[in-house]
């Protein structure tokens, strides 16, 4: 009893703080509370996805329907060449469409839209550690975006991919779009930085500091660990690639200090005096990849996470293995720091590196096995109900079973040596993060809108979306790993002029009317996310009845998120536990008498 | 609809695995067979992390499709109550760490021919240096008869988008950039190597059988990166050398003196020699 | 019920947007009128924008004039059955063509749309008017809708007011023009533009800015100064690009798409010099500036355009047909053997004196070849840093160093990259200097030098050392040293 009464204590003094009335500015727009910022992040970050996906329409219907007018917004573009698009522009699509899907939805979806409405509400906290470099972190994303803008304005918008390997990058004259806009890229990606950065130092501090009483590290759901795991990584990894920017903003500039850190010599470009420089493009690869492996991760962990949380909750059963889950993801963390020279195998560095580099890639698959085998064994002997958010897990985990094993072929380096840069790749990574991560966020989506905004979100909605999703997604990008096969390179804006790769058109003419499926399926999400915030059914504290803090809160949770401070006793998966008979969940913050002291007590079922 | 959702998770990775069985013959596979020495070797690890890679596949989705299946026959169940099990963790870790690290070193030794230049065939011919620039490869090779120097020289042979290689020996092409980085890329050859703005790199293949191979760009290197088609033409040692003697030839044209005359003198001159 | 709608929209909107390409219509490609158009009074635009329309077409519906030397691709054959409708018109035939040539793979369906039909023989009766498109009565203007080369049936695209009869002798004219342009919008248009203005999308980025074909100023040809470039210059351009350039090498592309796109850059070259002597014509009396000077000096503007008026009734077309017969000379010139610019003598045996005297004339005050190439050759002449005059205008251009005939700045041959963007042959180097550069500073030396002289200058030429930036500075350390201790 002595706890309730703390939290009774604890609830009387959040009351007291908070007792006067925010400005509808800073109660929505400039608002310090950690809810407010996330869903400042989710909704923003959804509008990119759909900027994102447009781009990558335009993207899929250029190397399908080459050069034909694109539909819609064909006959504002290039009318007098008869609406057939220039191939600087298509390079400009594909940089454009990563860099928007990258840094503006997926990394600030998972970091910034559900690290900041999760973090402090699953670890019991009120707020998180600095609530007003949250909010920056949030305003931080839109100088990034105005930047991004921006960038499309000048000479048709950066084409140098958003990998931005100098020299392509580093010198102006090399492509129409590394000039202006390839400026405005890197100055938007310093802001994107600058957001991530303050987001992941706040998380380490407010996971370190803030947790409620009782929540042991090891009591942490792991979306808690996930984040954390993230935000150390985004740490550790972002000023390296923030240095790198500024080193080639530095030799792009030609009135600041003429530095040549990516820039060799001799080198003759758009009939330009030859350079004069000692740098190494190499170096730059190894900078950007330093950050962008680990990024892999940042946009992988922190869905990881919470699909384990949903799977728990989904299946009524205790994660499979917590500890193994929280050391594989350390140990993926950990590895992740040592991998990015596999995205280098043939750029023509040390051949020894690529040996050791082969290794630990090769090795980074354990603990991704490991978990995978784990969640199924989550699912094993669970009682699956097959609502839209078990979908959108499930299909997490097929797809990152896909996304990992054909890792393994790239892995390999004699073998990376075919796929490399082929629509093998492309297919890869899109398993990897659109596959997995985003379905891990439309899961995730569905599972925390209730908390977010007190309401359900609508059932049928959610699985002809998924369905349309998961069907689109497969037919979209599965293929792709036989074009890969088939040697059909990266970037290509026209390929049908190599004639090996003519009869590979009519594939392409499916995956791109499948991309179109997948992307008119988003605006099914929009549609839904839109009804149901403001005609969702009601809900209470605990709609899919499950156990960890965030739930404790009522639904939409008032400044300060608890009324009651919570404590915490037990792990975050008890599910269908016999300590409980009349229910199959008990929370983590519920006290149960000692064991002598219990009502009834019965023998514990063991599975067989 | 439990149904359905079972089916729907049983089904897809069915097709999945069907379209990688009858890829090959729908031509929805490699281009051609492997052409080159290390391409035969790299398409046999193919094979095998393909077999490894789709045993796994096939069993993790098993279990993913009983385990759903299972669960969700009976809406009264309660779910077993378990937190884990370490002899599985074990054994789930062991396993896979073993193969892991076989495929891992199974493979060093194709690399290490590939890269490493110690390790290089010892009859290497060095045939010509590539160029890449944006966008087109231009090709110089050594006058006939003589070494390839890494300067140009006097008497080079020079060509666009061509590259003539003997068949069935090792040779061995210097590859470089003149603006932005690219990537040589044969696929029926199952040759990649990015070209590097300020370095040379060395890069050896044999071919195997005499043809014509697509030469294309596979690092992005501006607007027109898609328009750098090539070719490598591989043919009998002495057909390659009497297209570098009309190439010398043709080259030395003045626009008088017939090739055909030049031709003869020339060969006259290497059989004195 | 929400759910459903949603899914029928989006179905629709699914399928709309795989096929909306055929939903609507494409925008029409445009040849972009010449630049100094905009100068004319407003009744003088339209006319000469009508007249070139009216002999040339527009990129989706060219004409084939005939009296310019451009091969537009003509097929013959027979009629061997028509399909009357039961109304007396036809637009149905069964034809069989005296070769079929063979189209490319994607040859844009259906195939030999929109190319013109002519009948030689109508009726039985001969077709009296020689021509590729006859006057009479149910001929005019016909077009091809499709061609089946499979069953021979030919659709047209207008019907007949009679049908012909089973022998009648037709011909399509502009297959080969059409695959020129279907192969250059695919490969060229990016940075030649539609009109082959030389402005496309991608040409403000490039340097040297890509060639604008319309004053049918080719830089490097095999023929002599002032000459229009033949089609092997032509083909060889695309098949070699050209070094040191953004104009790629198009080694691989198919042989029939070569030789269609250089029918097609001639066609386009041609339309652009016809249209630019129009504009000549008009832009001396009738530019809006010179008009508002006339009505300044007294004369009255009705008066003026009445005299517009005359003179584009009476004597425009007599001078366009003049000038397209100028026009058609100059390119049909060219294809003579004769016309080939060729050494008499064999060159000159590569040796060092040859090379000496090579170098002697190089450097000589007559020859002035280091005001532009400098004394070793690296193209950083005086003339580089000089302003130069331009000669149309009067005035200095803003920016120093030496410009071409299109007024962009164009940089010398720098002699030690081992770049020759005309071709690396001794032959090559030899019209460079016989025939100069077309279209930039580089003059003819045909007169100032013998054969000879020519040879010792290719051989001192093609013997200028391979230097990198490296060696450069090298070099101009040691020269630097040697210089101090003279001192």
């Amino acid at each position: 009893m002595a706890a309730q009464a703390g939290a009774h204590a604890a609830g009387q003094h959040g009351h007291g703080e908070h007792a006067h009335e925010l400005s509808f500015v800073r109660k929505y727009i400039f608002s310090t509370d950690h809810k407010v910022i996330g869903i400042q992040f989710l909704i923003t970050t959804l509008l990119m996805l759909m900027v994102g996906g447009a781009l990558a329409l335009g993207v899929r219907w250029q190397i399908a329907y080459s050069w034909q007018t694109m539909p819609i917004v064909g006959k504002w573009l290039f009318g007098e060449q008869g609406g057939q698009i220039s191939p600087e522009f298509y390079t400009m699509l594909f940089t454009m469409h990563a860099t928007v899907m990258i840094f503006l939805v997926i990394i600030p979806i998972l970091a910034g839209a559900f690290g900041n409405f999760l973090i402090p509400l699953m670890i019991g906290a009120d707020d998180m550690a600095f609530p007003t470099l949250n909010m920056l972190s949030y305003w931080f994303m839109w100088p990034a975006i105005i930047c991004f803008g921006l960038s499309f304005l000048f000479d048709g918008g950066p084409a140098a991919g958003w990998t931005s390997y100098p020299v392509l990058s580093a010198i102006a004259e090399a492509a129409p779009g590394s000039g202006m806009a390839q400026t405005m890229w890197l100055l938007g990606l310093t802001f994107v930085g600058v957001s991530s950065m303050m987001g992941s130092v706040n998380y380490m501090t407010t996971i370190i500091n803030m947790r409620a009483p009782g929540m042991t590290l090891f009591r942490m759901p792991l979306t808690i660990w996930g984040m954390f795991i993230t935000a150390i990584l985004q740490a550790f990894a972002l000023p390296v690639l923030t240095a790198a920017g500024f080193m080639l903003l530095f030799d792009r500039l030609p009135f600041s200090i003429h530095s040549c850190f990516f820039i060799p010599n001799d080198l003759i470009i758009n009939n330009a005096e030859p350079t004069v420089g000692g740098g190494q493009p190499l170096l730059w690869q190894h900078l950007f990849w330093f950050y962008s492996h680990p990024a892999v991760y940042i946009m992988l962990l922190p869905a990881m996470g919470m699909v384990s949380d949903m799977l728990a909750a989904m299946v009524r059963k205790p994660i499979f293995g917590y500890r193994p889950m929280v050391y594989s993801m350390a140990a993926i963390a950990g590895l992740g720091f040592i991998v990015w020279g596999h995205h280098m195998f043939t750029s023509g560095m040390n051949p020894a590196l690529g040996m050791t580099f082969m290794t630990s890639t090769i090795m980074i698959a354990l603990p991704s096995a490991v978990k995978v085998f784990n969640w199924i064994g989550t699912i094993w002997g669970g009682k699956v109900r097959f609502n839209t958010v078990t979908l959108n897990c499930i299909a997490f985990v097929t797809m990152f079973i896909v996304g990992g094993l054909s890792g393994i072929f790239m892995a390999a380096v004699p073998v990376d040596i075919y796929i490399h840069d082929t629509y093998f790749i492309v297919a890869h990574f899109h398993y990897v993060l659109f596959g997995a991560t985003l379905f891990g966020v439309f899961g995730a989506i569905h599972y925390w809108f209730p908390k977010m905004f007190g309401r359900m979100m609508n059932e049928t909605l959610g699985k002809w979306h998924f369905l349309l999703s998961f069907i689109g997604f497969n037919g979209a990008f599965f293929p792709m790993h036989l074009l890969g096969i088939a040697g059909f390179p990266r970037r290509y804006a026209e390929p049908w002029i190599h004639p090996y790769l003519e009869h590979l058109l009519p594939m392409n003419r499916f995956i791109t009317i499948s991309a179109i499926v997948m992307g008119f399926a988003q605006f099914l999400l929009l549609a839904n996310f839109a009804y149901s915030m403001f005609r969702g059914p009601k809900v209470g504290r605990n709609p899919w009845k499950a156990n960890t803090l965030e739930w404790f809160a009522p639904s939409p949770p008032g400044h300060g998120n608890f009324d009651v401070q919570p404590v915490v006793f037990r792990g975050p998966y008890e599910y269908s536990s016999p300590l409980v008979k009349d229910r199959d969940y008990l929370m983590q913050t519920e006290y149960l008498p000692r064991r002598e002291e219990r009502p009834t007590e019965q023998p514990q079922p063991q599975p067989a | 609809m439990r149904n359905f959702w079972c089916l729907f998770f049983t089904v897809w990775p069915i097709v999945a695995v069907g379209t990688f069985v009858i890829a090959p013959a729908m031509g929805w596979w490699f281009p051609t067979d492997a052409y080159s020495t290390l391409g035969q070797q790299i398409d046999d690890l193919f094979y095998l992390i393909l077999t490894i890679v789709g045993v796994v596949f096939i069993g993790t989705h098993i279990a993913l499709g009983y385990t759903l299946w299972k669960g969700s026959q009976d809406p009264n169940r309660r779910s077993w109550f378990t937190h884990g099990s370490h002899t599985l963790e074990v054994i789930w870790t062991i396993v896979p760490a073993g193969i892991l690290l076989f495929i891992a070193l199974y493979q060093m030794d194709v690399w290490r021919m590939y890269r490493v230049q110690s390790a290089f065939p010892e009859d290497l011919l060095e045939v010509a240096e590539v160029t890449a620039r944006q966008f087109e490869w231009r090709i110089r090779y050594p006058a006939p008869g003589r070494p390839l120097q890494l300067k140009p020289q006097k008497g080079d042979v020079y060509a666009v988008n061509d590259l003539h290689v003997p068949v069935n020996r090792p040779v061995l092409i210097q590859l470089r950039t003149m603006d932005v980085q690219h990537s040589f890329f044969v696929p029926s050859l199952r040759v990649k190597q990015d070209a590097l703005p300020g370095q040379v790199i060395p890069v050896w293949f044999e071919v195997t059988k005499p043809g014509i191979y697509d030469l294309t760009c596979a690092e992005l290197c501006g607007w027109g990166h898609y328009k750098m088609r090539g070719r490598v033409v591989a043919e009998a040692e002495e057909d390659f050398r009497a297209y570098l003697q009309r190439l010398a030839a043709e080259q030395a044209y003045d626009g008088v003196t017939p090739i055909e005359t030049a031709l003869s003198h020339a060969e006259k001159r290497q059989n004195e020699e | 019920m929400v759910a459903r709608n949603c899914l029928l929209g989006l179905t629709i909107v699914a399928l709309l947007g795989c096929d909306l390409s055929r939903v609507a219509p494409p925008p029409e490609a445009v040849f972009a009128p010449d630049e100094r158009i905009d100068d004319l009074v407003r009744q003088a635009r339209r006319p000469v924008v009508e007249m070139v329309t009216e002999r040339f077409g527009t990129p989706n519906r060219l004409v084939a004039w005939e009296a310019l030397p451009v091969d537009y691709g003509v097929l013959e054959g027979r009629v061997v059955e028509a399909y009357p409708e039961t109304d007396g018109t036809c637009w149905r035939l069964k034809v069989e063509l005296d070769a079929v040539p063979e189209f490319p793979k994607d040859w844009p369906a259906p195939l030999l749309q929109g190319v013109a039909v002519a009948f030689l023989s109508f009726g039985g009766k001969p077709v009296s008017a020689g021509g590729l498109v006859d006057e009479g009565e149910n001929r005019v203007g016909l077009t091809v809708q499709r061609f089946d080369p499979g069953t021979g049936v030919l659709e047209l695209a207008q019907r007949l007011g009679s049908p012909p009869s089973a022998g009648d002798r037709l011909r399509l004219v502009g297959h080969k023009l059409q695959r020129g342009r279907v192969a250059y919008m695919r490969h060229c248009v990016h940075c030649h533009g539609v009109a082959g203005d030389g402005n496309g999308p991608t040409a403000p980025y490039l340097n040297p800015r890509p060639r604008d074909y319309r004053r049918g100023i080719f830089k490097f040809t095999s023929t002599g100064p002032n000459e229009r470039p033949t089609r092997d210059d032509l083909k060889r351009t695309i098949r070699q690009g050209i070094p040191g350039t953004y104009m790629p090498s198009f080694f691989l592309l198919d042989d029939g798409d070569v030789e269609a796109i250089v029918e097609y850059v001639r066609f386009l070259a041609m339309r652009g010099e016809f249209e630019r002597r129009l504009v000549d014509e008009l832009i001396l009396d009738y530019s809006t500036e010179a008009v508002a000077q006339r009505v300044d000096a007294g004369e009255e503007r009705s008066d003026i355009l009445d005299e517009l008026e005359t003179f584009l009734r009476d004597e425009l077309p007599e001078t366009a047909a003049f000038e397209v017969e100028r026009i058609a000379n100059a390119w049909r010139r060219v294809e003579r053997p004769e016309a080939l610019v060729v050494p008499k003598t064999p060159r000159t045996p590569d040796t060092f004196e040859s090379r000496a005297r090579g170098r002697k004339l190089f450097l000589s005050k007559t020859l002035k070849c280091v005001d532009c190439h400098g004394p070793t050759g690296r193209g950083d002449g005086p003339m580089t840093e000089d302003y130069q005059l331009n000669t149309a205008t009067n005035e200095y251009y803003p920016f120093p160093g030496l410009v071409d005939a299109w007024g962009h700045p164009i940089r010398p041959r720098n002699l030690t990259r081992g770049i020759y963007r005309g071709g690396r042959r001794p032959l090559d180097i030899y019209r460079r200097i016989y025939v100069g550069i077309k279209g930039t500073p580089m003059p003819s030396s045909a007169a100032a030098l013998n054969e000879e002289q020519i040879w010792d200058l290719v051989n001192y030429v093609l013997s200028i050392p391979y230097e990198t930036a490296d060696t450069r500075r090298q070099l101009d350390a040691v020269a630097a040293q040697l210089t101090a201790s003279e001192k």
